[in-house]
């Protein structure tokens, strides 16, 4: 009998901005699959927390002082910051 | 030592100057932003500015770094404050340093004009209300 591994990774999306208020959380963490892209992550997070659905729409993404696009791999542990709409000045 | 890209102090002029003192230079332009008293007609008792910090440093370089290619100045230092400030506070500081005017100004003008476009800091302003409310913003452009 062959046993197939389910390998997932588990990573920490970091909330900025409105996505804090809209989920009450700082950091959410998430456990995505092998070979998940930035927009897998993205897709599992709205459905974790429905209530930012809307506004990843309008979000960058970064990792460490890059900004990634939607087909990004993402590896384990890896720390996905959320960039909403800025606003400094 | 330099000058902080994001503190939680009130950012130091002073310092800044000290930073960028450059003989070469016949012209100093200085951009601060202050916490205001109104927004949207709403009476605003402070803001509290949040940062990713990775990415504003390396942006808030990257913007520095520009405006003296872009516009010929010798000298620019950009700061940018977090956490909750009150009104009349400082935010943010813009230094440019050049050997006239016009490409001081401009660069200068040019430099808060895009770090309001490009560097992940976002405010959350608190009224008088009690009510907070984050600013819609400036999408990154990627």
């Amino acid at each position: 009998m062959h046993l197939v591994a389910s390998h997932t990774m588990r990573i920490q999306i970091l909330m900025h901005g409105v996505l804090r208020q809209l989920s009450g959380q700082d950091v959410v963490h998430l456990q995505v699959n092998d070979q998940a892209c930035v927009q897998d992550a993205l897709d599992a997070l709205s459905i974790q927390a429905p209530a930012v659905k809307e506004e990843i729409l309008r979000c960058a993404c970064a990792l460490g002082d890059s900004l990634v696009t939607r087909k990004h791999l993402i590896r384990d542990g890896d720390e996905l910051a959320l960039i909403p709409p800025v606003s400094g000045g | 030592m330099s000058h902080p890209y994001l503190t939680t102090e009130n950012p130091d002029l002073f310092a800044l100057l000290e930073e960028t003192a450059d003989d070469r230079c016949g012209a100093l332009a200085v951009f601060g932003g202050t916490v205001r008293l109104d927004n949207d007609g709403k009476k605003v008792t402070a803001i509290d500015y949040s940062a990713y910090e990775p990415l504003a440093v390396r942006a808030l370089q990257e913007i520095e770094q520009e405006a003296i290619k872009r516009f010929g100045v010798q000298q620019c230092r950009l700061t940018h404050r977090t956490g909750k400030i009150g009104l009349g506070e400082l935010s943010v500081l813009v230094v440019v340093r050049a050997g006239h005017r016009p490409e001081a100004f401009e660069a200068a003008r040019w430099a808060i004009d895009t770090l309001k476009e490009r560097v992940p800091v976002w405010k959350q302003e608190h009224y008088a209300d009690g009510s907070t409310e984050y600013l819609k913003g400036t999408e990154i452009k990627q």
